[in-house]
């Protein structure tokens, strides 16, 4: 599903060049369950970044599903996060103005889905991470949890092979963690490949595989 | 599609006072476009109407600064014009008096036009009793009278009443042999109207020379090519071309054309630089909106939107309150148009083209200074802009 060759991304920082990755090999077959676990600055989000295919590497390849992503040109980038990848972040990044089945409905939008085609699976959808009373709810209307939630319901708009998530707990309380965290379990083995980053060992536990990152290079936990 | 259309529509809404502020410059620019041009085209319609009532394709011929100088043109000038200038539709001499119209004990102050037969086809005259002057009463020099309503109704019971029967001007008599229908005398210390042949004009007051010649053009375009034509046949005759000057009115209907041209032009142009200001205010409030919602636009990226989406996403917005300025703009348009024809009584003229184009000009300055901010929100990098500021 993933693979990576001697990934690396440099910033420069006060006229010096500081590795944000310095040579990253990482393998993620499908059906996979990779925690990633590092430090803040270990480079962590930004390794998230370039698998999300949100940024580019300085150096070193990137397959997913075998395609060389550095090639790719926007839109067909635009394309696999569109429908090959879902994301969860740790602000949620929901839409503030739209509502909970609006945000979940968007990625579909983008697709081309029809109205109908749309709504109807956003209600299904709902139902799964079991908020169709909220439906109509913007998100300042939401616990944080809920917002999480509809995040994830957002995620699997399209029904993508992997999923990828940034601290999705991080601002989430423990009950509300433990659900989140319970529903990636779930659509790891409905067979979704899922890589999560995290700072949290406990939370890393519920991942089949651990991975540390430390100052851009990747160890086994 | 329709959904994008929410979209915009909930991003501008979700700031009405920053929308219409926006949408203000706008407003005011195709405001005073609509306006400008309704009123302009309100302005020449009553212009023409005036003179085409006065005749547009006529001019004037008269010796000197016109009834300042004493007049040398004579009858005769009239038909040595007549049989040189090819182009002239129809020749007019004509004097003006101001002389008392008498009958019984009553006598009427009353402006005389002593002309001939011609004068009927060049002028807005209304005979509806009885004749104008026929060639033969100019030709045979008759003593007959046309009078205007007031004065029928005046000096007789009517104007039917009128027909046939005797009134004294100077002492001799004149039969009237018809009433104009309704003529108001303007720009004349008398207030009555009435005509006679001139050449009894010249036996009777024993003048031989006239106030002045009219001619008409069937092409208005030949206007100035006939008036030189005129002064020279009659430099010719007279041994100087200094003596004599021509009017007519393409002079003044291009000086008010052109100022009203000029005064179009002038406020057509504030409404321009009003548009571009416009415009220039929709492309910072843009360009403000696209950093503000730079997470926003991530999060688009991040879930699959296309650059071309994002792009028509911002353009949409923009085209709105570009719309949305358009219908403002037009609105206060029509209304300042009714204002100022309730202060100046020109009535503006409304064409859906100018109503169309205006809308359609809106729209183009706001897709148009929409473009760079849009442009702008499109290539920001997904990663980049996810990073809140």
């Amino acid at each position: 599903m993933i693979e990576t060759v001697d990934l690396k991304k440099t910033y420069i920082a006060r006229n010096k060049e500081v590795y944000a990755l310095n040579g990253i090999n990482l393998q993620v077959d499908k059906g996979d369950f990779v925690s990633i676990m590092g430090p803040s600055g270990s480079g962590k989000s930004t390794l998230l970044s370039i698998l999300g295919c949100l940024d580019n590497a300085c150096q070193g390849s990137y397959y997913l599903n075998g395609i060389d992503v550095k090639r790719l040109k926007d839109r067909k980038r635009a394309q696999l996060r569109n429908s090959v990848i879902g994301f969860v972040f740790q602000s949620f990044f929901l839409m503030p103005r739209l509502s909970a089945a609006e945000n979940i409905e968007l990625p579909m939008l983008y697709y081309g889905l029809t109205p109908k085609e749309r709504h109807k699976r956003a209600q299904w959808l709902l139902e799964c991470v079991s908020l169709s009373d909220r439906a109509n709810h913007l998100p300042s209307e939401l616990s944080g949890g809920q917002c999480q939630r509809i995040a994830i319901a957002r995620a699997l708009a399209n029904d993508p092979e992997l999923i990828l998530a940034d601290e999705p707990t991080g601002n989430l309380d423990q009950e509300a963690s433990s659900v989140v965290l319970d529903m990636f379990s779930v659509l790891n083995e409905q067979g979704k490949t899922v890589v999560l980053i995290t700072h949290d060992g406990t939370i890393a536990k519920k991942a089949k595989r651990s991975l540390v990152i430390r100052n851009g290079i990747i160890n086994n936990a | 599609m329709l959904e994008h259309i929410n979209m915009a529509f909930n991003n501008i809404t979700n700031r009405p006072m920053r929308a219409f502020l926006t949408m203000l410059g706008i407003v005011i620019g195709i405001g005073a476009m609509v306006s400008v041009f309704s009123i302009g085209q309100g302005g020449t319609v009553e212009m023409n109407k005036k003179l085409q009532k006065f005749g547009v394709n006529r001019i004037w011929v008269y010796t000197g600064k016109y009834r300042k100088t004493e007049s040398v043109l004579k009858l005769s000038d009239a038909t040595l014009l007549e049989n040189s200038i090819s182009d002239a539709q129809y020749v007019t001499p004509s004097t003006y008096k101001n002389v008392y119209l008498e009958k019984g004990n009553q006598s009427l102050y009353t402006q005389l036009s002593c002309t001939d037969d011609s004068l009927i086809h060049i002028e807005d005259i209304n005979i509806n009793w009885g004749r104008f002057l026929s060639e033969n009463d100019v030709l045979y020099s008759k003593k007959v009278v046309v009078i205007d309503e007031n004065l029928a109704n005046k000096l007789f019971l009517g104007p039917t009443d009128a027909i046939g029967q005797n009134i004294y001007i100077l002492g001799n008599s004149y039969k009237v042999i018809g009433v104009e229908h309704g003529a108001a005398v303007k720009q004349s210390a008398a207030e009555y109207k009435a005509y006679i042949p001139v050449t009894t004009y010249a036996s009777s007051w024993g003048s031989s020379t006239i106030d002045e010649i009219t001619l008409t053009t069937s092409d208005a375009k030949k206007l100035d090519e006939v008036s030189d034509e005129a002064i020279a046949v009659l430099g010719q005759k007279y041994g100087t071309t200094q003596m004599f000057d021509t009017y007519n009115l393409a002079k003044e209907l291009s000086i008010a054309d052109g100022i009203l041209g000029l005064f179009s032009n002038i406020i057509l142009s504030v409404a321009i630089v009003a548009l571009v200001a416009g415009g220039i205010g929709i492309m910072n409030i843009m360009l403000v909106t696209v950093s503000e919602r730079r997470q926003e636009i991530g999060i688009m990226k991040a879930l699959g939107a296309s650059s071309g989406q994002i792009m028509l996403q911002f353009l949409l917005e923009a085209g709105i309150i570009g719309i949305f300025g358009g219908i403002g703009g037009i609105l206060s348009g029509v209304i300042f148009a009714y204002v100022f024809y309730f202060f100046s009584g020109v009535m503006p003229v409304f064409s859906t083209s100018v109503l169309i184009l205006s809308a359609l000009f809106a729209i183009f300055i706001g897709v148009f200074f929409g473009m760079y901010p849009a442009y702008k929100a499109c290539k920001l990098e997904p990663a980049e802009a996810l990073k809140s500021i």
